[in-house]
């Protein structure tokens, strides 16, 4: 199943081109997962995208820091990581089954950072509470703890 | 003589107001344009969790934050140990540049 939105606001057109995104006849389809998704299991079960490697992660975090255009580039919107959008052309394919690696990845590239889960927790706390109109559910927390922590014991999910 | 003294350490006092209320205006450009980058998109509003944005948006904002904050705190505790209430004028100008970019940004979240 699969809902598609097609966007002629104006307000959203604003915020797009302010945002520098996406041009007026992007779309965008949620789908839950593209043919060819492995199933990985590391203490919970999630899909991820074939070649789904969290060292390569963790070295991405090592290599960015707190450098603010690296974060974007790998685990913000459409970034390397965010493996959840598919941006093509501006049009956005959105993978709910892919949700879950992709707050794994956040984990994994935080850890490689060199942030400690309690400042991780405490951003991402604090935004959803404070302004996200899209608040993170708790399995959201849970599945980033999940990458920090499979990142720090160096253990990588087995995915078939 | 003195007058003249005094003329110029206005003048000089309020091209100062100046620089830095022109610089607020363009840290508070800079700053709405870098926390746009954590800003959800706007068909996803309400329906997708948020993922990678918070940090994004922590890693770009928080050293804006910290930098204008120290300049106009050192700002507002100059025109109060000096009691030059005119400058005061532009630091609440200042002040009401970023609180209206900061509504801007959080109205976008």
């Amino acid at each position: 199943m699969q809902t598609t939105f097609h966007y002629d606001c104006t307000s959203q057109h604003v915020r797009w081109h302010i945002q520098g995104l996406a041009p007026s006849n992007a779309t965008f389809t949620k789908k839950y997962l593209p043919p060819g998704a492995q199933s990985c299991s590391a203490i919970f079960n999630f899909h991820a995208p074939p070649g789904f490697d969290l060292n390569a992660i963790i070295a991405a975090g090592r290599a960015g820091g707190a450098n603010p255009f690296a974060a974007l580039r790998a685990v913000g919107h459409g970034g390397t990581f965010d493996f959840q959008r598919s941006v093509s052309g501006g049009n956005t394919t959105f993978y709910s089954g892919y949700t879950d690696a992709s707050n794994i990845a956040v984990g994994a590239y935080l850890y490689g950072a060199g942030f400690s889960n309690g400042q991780a927790s405490f951003i991402s706390n604090s935004f959803a509470d404070t302004m996200s109109s899209n608040a993170g559910s708790p399995q959201q927390s849970d599945y980033r703890n999940l990458g920090y922590d499979l990142a720090n014991a160096g253990w990588n999910p087995t995915c078939h | 003589m003195s007058l003249t003294i005094a003329r110029n350490e206005v003048a000089s006092g309020s091209r100062w107001n100046l620089v830095l209320l022109t610089v607020n205006i363009l840290g508070a450009i800079i700053y709405v344009l870098a926390a746009s980058h954590g800003w959800v998109i706007p068909q996803e509003h309400g329906a997708v969790p948020v993922s990678g944005e918070p940090f994004v948006w922590a890693l770009f904002v928080i050293p804006i934050y910290a930098v204008f904050g120290l300049v106009n705190v050192s700002w507002g505790a100059y025109i109060l140990s000096k009691r030059r209430w005119r400058s005061g004028h532009f630091w609440l100008m200042a002040a009401a540049v970023w609180l209206i970019a900061i509504c801007v940004d959080f109205a976008h979240h």
